[in-house]
């Protein structure tokens, strides 16, 4: 395990330093030789400061953030200084993090955070919607008596049962004050930091990143000519995405691109395999476009089984605008699944 | 006197339009055995129907007499449909018995609804029983049973279909049984309740319209949502109706259901009909003069006349009849200026789309005793997959963007009980499961969202994180703002039924009275979740403790405009003064 020791005094050190993989990891870990300092970030509660530091990768692109987090967990009678080493991605989402050497966790008994203690809280911390975020510290801890069966829909959220399955066990207080320091104020001046160091060459790191938010950040900021100049990521990412971030792109996606024979080639292939959402979105939109590729059309008539029962009426609404262009293979292929009895929607489908 | 109420029964569920053939209403069956009324879905399908909701088990026969003017061979036809189409035997399969005779064909069988025949039979007498024989337990449905000396079945489906049966059911006129009030609220949730005891409690002459047997909507004991929010000004009519914090499902639902349905009757001006379903909005120049209503059993109709309306349907059935706008779906990001980064495009898309919160249909196990059999279920299995529970919670939710919660609900409770029946069947397949059986599952969709009528005000996410305060707000509430999205829009490899949530955390915000009529419709109020807002906007107070202060409000509202003889809107430009005050002092007074 690589272990690095930084404080405000070593800051003129940290250029030369490399880091290695850290303990816990979300992502694949590549090699990072430089670190600049982004920003002081000063604690409100404790008054600690910590340097956040910029990791760049070996092409010197920003790779991701870390910083040394010393600070005091308090319980009811007792603070305890707790030290680790945190790191955020360049939005400044949870990434891992790494122990100090000699500076174990502990928990309330004061025993040393085992393996599994590790991966709990590991797990915690790359929910960014876990169950102790929309907890203040007082509703955390509050005494009053609460039904162990209890979950409710949404406000008063999570119940005590909740809470102890989310966290380490006799780590309440460490948890809960990592987690909040990780998706605090640091985590929103990350992205304010990238936000100013956002150009081509990052855009296009990000673009081709394979995690999903990485490449919803970058999709964000693409105007219309970016989506032109990078049409062949952007059909990439509508084969690979997850649904959430190719219906982005379909939603974004400029009305020249829509009307390109490659585009719509690229999205009667990639059909069968999208998600329910975008495949909706797709239908309607060919529905309303001029033209439409022959090819796509026999590739979507194609999936016709997989259909919902709305999507069959869009495919059939698509079908009947450009009856020219159907392919006489294509037609006979939906007439074998319209007579062939055993497609669920065929009276759709019937004259 | 048993007997003659039969006859009138008969005489009542048995339309004929020739003396050779007529129609019976399955919903109007004299013993439904173990089938039940579902009216959900009577705007998209066209009628009430049965359903043998047995939870596996094949349900108690439905059995009716029906009367033959004329001797001869019957063709029947059975309107029914296969609710899960695809390579297995349709899960809702029945078969109908004429006195001793068992129809060979089996039932339920066709995709969609439509007439499946079921071939004929010959009468010798007047009096014969009709039997509907569940075969499976797994939500076989009938709407209608036609019999017909011609072998001619009736129209398919659509406008021809519903203009023979309005045809056939001698329906084409009005209502001939009108009544007049004060003050007719339609829908029996939590919101429709409190308008219904707020008005009554200052003397106006209620009608409370309602299509289930017992009140309180997603909060009933048939739905199981237990109420969240605060009472604002109206904590003594509220306590009246809420719920307990039981866990959502829980039986103890019966209990908090008793207390309601006896405060509300406990009201000698609130005429409650319960198992009425509201079908139309007689207006003319933007005012409603009346409200139509059909016996959700019977099939008798009520026309209802008012000075004031209030529209607690959740659906927003009535302003969508009186021609009132609306909106539907998720505004974009800079609509209302509604975005929060930290959830981005799940919170609030930078273009609009129709993907809004889903629905619910909650259910529970239980362990028993002796081992509890439960069959292989293929017609689960695409939905499912390998994912195993043994219970459904809120996040068991569904929202797709090709569906849409009014049109498609029927889709949506089918997809969420085979989701149901099937994670239950491979949680029985783990070990040490061969006791757990099915204890309940709601057969009603439990909604969130559908239409928002539009109001002089539209309440946004910004009335609530910035706490802005109106000099008519009615309605106050310090839950968070919180915002639902389908789990596989971020990870594909979940299944499509189960949702999270997104809290945006407030202090206290408030819902102006303005939000709380329709803009269009002059003598139109509305509460619950079809009150005037955003869709983050109803993030927030949807939630029934706070519909229910909507509820409240517009009741108190719906005074003043008697009192004066003004509309919904004059009250906030004349009376707004005289309105607050009883709002306010809500809480200091004792019931009447």
């Amino acid at each position: 395990m690589a272990i690095v020791f930084m404080t405000s005094p070593l800051i003129a050190l940290i250029s030369e330093m490399s880091y290695g993989r850290p303990m816990k990891i979300t992502r694949n870990w590549k090699a990072v030789s430089t670190a600049d300092r982004a920003f002081q970030y000063v604690d409100d509660s404790t008054l600690i400061s910590m340097d956040i530091l910029l990791l760049e990768d070996d092409g010197g692109l920003p790779e991701a953030y870390t910083t040394y987090i010393r600070t005091p967990v308090c319980d009811d009678t007792l603070c305890n200084l707790l030290h680790i080493q945190m790191y955020w991605n360049v939005l400044g989402n949870y990434l891992g993090f790494d122990t100090i050497a000699g500076e174990s966790l502990t928990k309330n008994d004061h025993l040393a955070f085992t393996n599994e203690d590790y991966d709990k809280l590991h797990q915690l911390l790359q929910d960014d919607n876990a169950v102790i975020k929309r907890k203040s510290k007082a509703e955390l801890f509050d005494k009053t008596e609460t039904r162990q069966s209890e979950v409710v829909d949404a406000v008063t959220g999570a119940t005590a049962l909740e809470v102890k399955e989310a966290v380490v066990d006799g780590a309440l207080y460490s948890c809960y004050t990592l987690y909040h320091l990780v998706y605090g104020e640091i985590s929103d001046r990350i992205q304010l930091h990238t936000e100013e160091l956002l150009d081509r060459g990052l855009t296009e790191k990000l673009l081709n990143s394979q995690y999903a938010d990485d490449q919803l950040y970058a999709l964000k900021n693409l105007n219309e000519d970016d989506f032109l100049r990078y049409k062949e990521i952007i059909l990439g990412l509508i084969e690979s995405a997850i649904p959430l971030n190719r219906i982005y792109i379909l939603k974004k996606m400029p009305k020249i691109l829509w009307q390109d024979r490659e585009v719509q080639l690229k999205l009667g292939k990639y059909f069968m395999a999208m998600d329910v959402n975008s495949r909706t979105y797709v239908l309607n939109k060919l529905l309303d476009e001029d033209w439409i590729e022959p090819q796509s059309l026999n590739d979507m008539a194609n999936c016709l089984t997989e259909l919902s029962k709305n999507q069959v009426k869009s495919l059939s609404a698509i079908l009947a605008k450009n009856e020219e262009v159907i392919w006489s293979s294509t037609r006979m292929r939906i007439d074998s699944i319209v007579n062939g009895g055993q497609f669920r929607y065929d009276y759709l489908l019937q004259p | 006197m048993k007997f003659a109420l039969m006859i009138l029964s008969i005489m009542l569920h048995f339309v004929t339009s020739h003396a050779q053939s007529f129609l019976i209403e399955a919903e109007s069956f004299d013993d439904k055995g173990g089938w039940v009324v579902d009216p959900q879905f009577v705007e998209q399908m066209g009628s009430p129907y049965i359903m043998a909701h047995g939870m596996g088990i094949p349900v108690a026969d439905a059995v009716t007499q029906a009367s033959f003017k004329e001797k001869g061979e019957y063709h029947v036809w059975v309107r029914t449909k296969n609710w899960v189409p695809g390579k297995w035997d349709p899960p809702g399969r029945f078969k109908l018995q004429i006195d001793d005779v068992v129809m060979e064909p089996t039932l339920g069988q066709k995709p969609s609804w439509s007439w499946e025949y079921a071939g004929s039979v010959e009468i010798n007498k007047k009096k014969v029983a009709v039997v509907l024989k569940d075969l499976t337990g797994f939500n076989g449905r009938c709407d209608a049973l036609y019999f017909s000396l011609e072998n001619q079945p009736p129209p398919h489906s659509g406008e021809a279909l519903a203009e023979w049966r309005t045809e056939i059911t001698n329906q084409k006129n009005a209502p001939s049984k009108t009544k007049q009030y004060d003050y007719v609220v339609v829908g029996g949730g939590i919101a429709g309740c409190a308008s219904a005891i707020a008005a009554a409690e200052q003397g106006l002459k209620v009608a409370l319209i309602h299509d289930r047997p017992v009140l309180g909507g997603n909060a009933s004991s048939e739905i199981r949502v237990h109420t969240l929010g605060i009472y604002g000004h109206y904590e003594r009519i509220l306590k009246m109706l809420d719920t307990e914090h039981y866990p959502n499902g829980s039986p103890e639902a019966h209990e908090d259901q008793k207390k309601r349905d006896e405060n509300v009757k406990s009201y000698k001006n609130i005429d409650l009909f319960l198992n009425w379903r509201a079908y139309d909005a007689n207006t003319e120049n933007s005012t409603i003069s009346s409200v139509d209503a059909r016996h959700t059993s019977t099939g008798e109709r009520i026309r209802f006349k008012a000075p004031y309306f209030a529209d607690c349907t959740g659906d927003g059935w009535i302003a969508y009849w009186a021609g009132a706008e609306f909106m539907y779906g998720r505004e974009s990001v800079d609509e209302y200026d509604e975005g929060w980064d930290e959830f981005g495009e799940l919170w609030s898309p930078e273009e609009p789309d129709g993907a809004v919160m889903g629905s619910s249909v909650l259910w529970r196990s239980f362990e028993d005793s002796k081992p509890y059999p439960f069959p292989e279920l293929p017609w689960t299995e695409e939905v499912v997959g390998d994912f195993a529970a043994k219970k459904g919670e809120w996040q068991w939710e569904y929202s797709r963007a090709d569906i849409h919660q009014i049109h498609d609900a029927e889709e949506i409770r089918d997809h969420m009980l085979r989701g149901i029946f099937g994670a239950f069947a491979n949680q029985k397949k783990l070990p040490g499961q061969e006791n757990l059986g099915l204890e309940w599952i709601s057969y009603l969709v439990g909604k969130r969202e559908s239409r928002r009528i539009i109001g002089d005000y539209i309440f946004t996410f910004n009335d609530a994180r910035n706490s802005k305060k109106f000099k008519d707000s009615v309605v106050m509430e310090i839950r968070e703002v919180d915002v639902h999205f389908q789990q596989n829009l971020k990870d594909p490899e979940k299944v499509d039924f189960l949702s999270e949530a997104m809290f945006y955390k407030t202090k206290m915000y408030y819902i102006p009275y303005r939000s709380l009529y329709s803009r269009d419709i002059n003598n139109l109020f509305m509460a619950g979740r079809n009150f005037s807002c955003s869709h983050i906007g109803l993030g927030g107070p949807r939630v029934m403790r706070t519909t229910g202060q909507m509820g409240a409000a517009v009741g108190l509202a719906a005074s003043i405009c008697t009192k004066y003889n003004v509309s919904p809107r004059e009250v906030y430009q004349n009376h707004l003064k005289e309105y607050m005050e009883l709002v306010v002092n809500q809480n200091n007074q004792a019931k009447p």
